[in-house]
C-alpha cells in the first residue's frame, strides 16, 4: 500500500501582474511545513513587521558589599513574531487563498490516532528567505507556534459572493477580505549541531541570517 | 405636519441644487432654439448627471439596504425552547480571529538547548466589531432592541425547579451559559460557541433622532416621546469562543487508518475554518464515503489501486 502524500499549496494565482508571481520570482516566500503530516503552504512574503528575540535566562544573586550580581545562566530562548499580508484581487484568488490560510490555521492542530488521541504534536517549520533559514535541509526553523491572528479590516474592502453552501452556512453568503493580515508568534527549537568535534551544540553560522548554511 | 429637515437632508438638498445649477440654461430649453441645439456629448453629460441625481436619491434611502447587500447577516441561534435568536444585518468594522495553542514546556538538565514541549490543544476566538446605522426612527428603535437582545446572550440561563414537601415552592436554578449556533457568511459557518463579551457604544457624532413637540406619531426623522434617546448609529463589539463538536486535527477516528492519516479529521467535505463557496475542497479535506468494511470487500488489485489513488498528493497551483 502506498503511503499518503502530503499536500503542497501555494497562495496567489499565477499571472504576470500578481504580487504572488513577482514574490515567487524574487524568492520572497514564507513557507510553513506541518511536521506531523508534512503538509506545506507558501505565501508571498508581504511582511509588515518581523521580530526575532534571543533572550537568556540568567539568575542573579547579590552578595553583601558587592555592586554587581553573581550571574548564573541556565538557558537561552528564541521567540519570533511577524505579520504578513495576504492580498486577494479576484473572487477566484480569494477562494484559493482562503484554502491556503485554512491550511496554515489547521497546522496548529495535531495528528490523531484512530481513537482520537494526539499522536503527532503540531511543530511547524517556518522558512522565510534568509531570515529564517534554519537547518541544512532547507525546511526552515522548527517552531512551536503559540498563536495565529487572523485580522481583517473591512475598510480595505471586501469581495463577496453568493455561492455559499446553505447546507453549511445559513446565509449562503461568502465574504472575503481584499487584504488580510496574518500574525504569527512562535518559540523556536534550536537544531543541535551533529558534528562530534564541535565544542558548541550550535551550528557555526547559527542563526544564519545571511542565509549561508 | 411637515417633516423637519435634518442636517443630512439639507445637505442633500444643497447637493441637488448645485447639480441643477451646473446644467447650462441653454441646454434646458434647447429644443426652442435650434441654433443653440446642444451637441450629443452635451446631452449625454446632462442625462448622465440626471442619472446620478436619481441614483443618489435612491441610494440615500437605501444605505441600509446596501449594508444588507454587501454583508451577510450575523445569525446567533440558541437551540433551546424560548432561546435567543438574533438575525440582523450589520455593517462590520473589524474581524479578529485568534487561534491559540496551549503549550507547556519543561526545562531539561542544565545545558540542554531546548526545553521539552507538551501540547494541550488549540483554542479559537473571534472578536467582531460592527456598527448599526439607522436611517429612520423605526430603524433606531430596532437597533436598540437588537442590542438589548444581544446583551442578554452573555447572561446565563435559569430554570424553575420545584421543591416538594412542607414548604413546597419553586426555586430559580442557574443552568449555565447560553450556547449558540453562529453564522456570519463564509467566515463563521454554523459553528457552536458562547458569547464571552458584549460591548455597546453610542456614536454621539452621528447624531440622534429628536423629539418633536405635538407630533402625534413618529415620523421618519422625529419622534413623539419626550426623553427618548434614539442614536443614529451604534457601535457594537462581541467576542465568541467556539466549542467545536467535530474533531480537529489530522487523521482520527473518522478517517481510514493508513490512507486517511494525513486528511483533516472532520471528514465532511467542507473547508474549515473559513468557507470557500462552491469550489472543490482540497483532496486532504475531502469526505471519505467509503468505509473500512467496503475496502475489505474489494479484490486485492482493486483495493491496492483504490488506496494508491487516494494516497496520491499533488502540487496545487490554484483553480484551473
Amino acid at each position: 500500500m502506498s503511503e499518503p502524500t502530503p499536500i503542497y499549496l501555494r497562495a496567489g494565482l499565477p499571472g504576470d501582474s500578481s504580487v504572488a508571481s513577482w514574490a515567487r520570482e524574487q524568492g520572497y516566500v514564507i513557507k510553513f511545513k506541518h511536521q506531523p503530516t508534512g503538509h506545506t503552504v507558501e505565501f508571498p512574503a508581504i511582511i509588515s513587521d518581523f521580530s526575532d528575540s534571543h533572550k537568556p535566562t540568567v539568575g542573579m544573586r547579590y552578595g553583601s558589599s558587592q555592586h554587581d550580581p553573581i550571574t548564573t545562566m541556565t538557558k537561552t530562548g528564541r521567540n519570533i513574531s511577524f505579520n504578513f499580508t495576504v492580498l486577494n484581487s479576484s473572487i477566484d484568488e480569494a477562494r484559493h487563498n482562503t484554502q491556503c490560510v485554512n491550511l496554515l490555521i489547521q497546522m496548529l492542530y495535531p495528528k490523531m490516532d484512530n481513537r482520537g488521541s494526539f499522536n503527532g504534536i503540531p511543530f511547524i517549520n517556518i522558512h522565510m528567505m534568509n531570515i529564517l533559514d534554519g537547518n541544512s535541509n532547507g525546511d526552515g526553523t522548527l517552531c512551536v507556534v503559540e498563536g495565529i491572528d487572523y485580522n481583517l479590516d473591512f475598510d480595505n474592502g471586501i469581495i463577496n459572493g453568493i455561492e455559499g453552501v446553505p447546507r453549511l452556512n445559513s446565509s449562503g453568503k461568502e465574504i472575503y477580505p481584499i487584504s488580510l493580515q496574518i500574525g504569527i508568534s512562535a518559540k523556536t527549537l534550536i537544531q543541535i549541531n551533529s558534528e562530534p568535534d564541535s565544542p558548541s551544540p550550535l551550528d557555526s553560522n547559527y542563526p544564519s541570517y545571511t542565509g549561508g548554511r | 405636519m411637515a417633516e423637519r429637515r435634518t442636517p443630512d437632508d439639507l445637505m442633500f438638498d444643497e447637493e441637488l441644487q448645485g447639480e441643477s445649477l451646473n446644467v447650462p440654461e441653454s441646454q434646458v430649453d434647447a429644443g426652442f432654439h435650434e441654433s443653440n441645439m446642444p451637441t450629443n456629448s452635451q446631452w449625454e453629460a446632462v442625462s448622465q448627471r440626471l442619472e446620478e441625481q436619481r441614483y443618489r436619491q435612491s441610494a440615500l434611502g437605501s444605505r441600509a439596504i446596501i449594508v444588507d447587500a454587501l454583508y451577510p447577516p450575523l445569525i446567533l441561534t440558541e437551540n433551546i425552547d424560548n432561546g435567543i435568536t438574533f438575525n440582523y444585518h450589520i455593517a462590520p468594522k473589524s474581524y479578529q480571529e485568534s487561534f491559540r495553542s496551549r503549550w507547556s514546556s519543561e526545562d531539561q538538565a542544565h545545558g540542554y538547548l531546548n526545553p521539552k514541549f507538551s501540547y494541550g490543544g488549540t483554542e479559537r476566538e473571534v472578536s467582531l466589531s460592527f456598527v448599526l446605522p439607522a436611517m429612520s426612527v423605526q430603524q433606531a428603535i430596532d437597533n436598540l432592541s437588537q442590542c438589548s437582545k444581544l446583551s442578554r446572550t452573555v447572561y446565563g440561563r435559569y430554570r424553575q425547579h420545584g421543591v416538594s414537601g412542607e414548604n413546597a415552592d419553586t426555586v430559580r436554578v442557574f443552568s449555565g451559559e447560553r450556547k449558540f449556533t453562529v453564522d456570519f457568511g463564509s467566515l463563521i459557518r454554523d459553528e457552536k460557541g458562547i458569547i464571552s463579551d458584549f460591548t455597546f457604544n453610542i456614536d454621539p457624532d452621528a447624531g440622534v433622532f429628536d423629539y418633536q413637540e405635538g407630533a402625534s406619531d413618529d415620523s421618519k426623522t422625529t419622534h413623539s416621546r419626550k426623553g427618548l434617546l434614539l442614536p443614529r448609529q451604534l457601535s457594537v463589539s462581541i467576542t465568541i469562543v467556539f466549542i467545536h463538536d467535530n474533531p480537529l486535527g489530522f487523521g482520527g477516528r473518522n478517517r481510514i487508518q493508513g490512507t486517511g492519516d494525513l486528511k483533516w479529521a472532520e471528514n465532511r467535505d467542507r473547508d474549515w475554518p473559513h468557507g470557500t463557496g462552491r469550489i472543490r475542497v482540497q483532496e486532504y479535506m475531502s469526505e471519505d464515503t467509503i468505509t473500512d468494511a467496503d475496502i475489505q470487500g474489494l479484490e486485492d488489485e482493486q483495493r491496492n489501486s483504490l488506496l494508491r489513488s487516494r494516497g496520491e498528493g499533488r502540487v496545487y497551483e490554484g483553480p484551473e
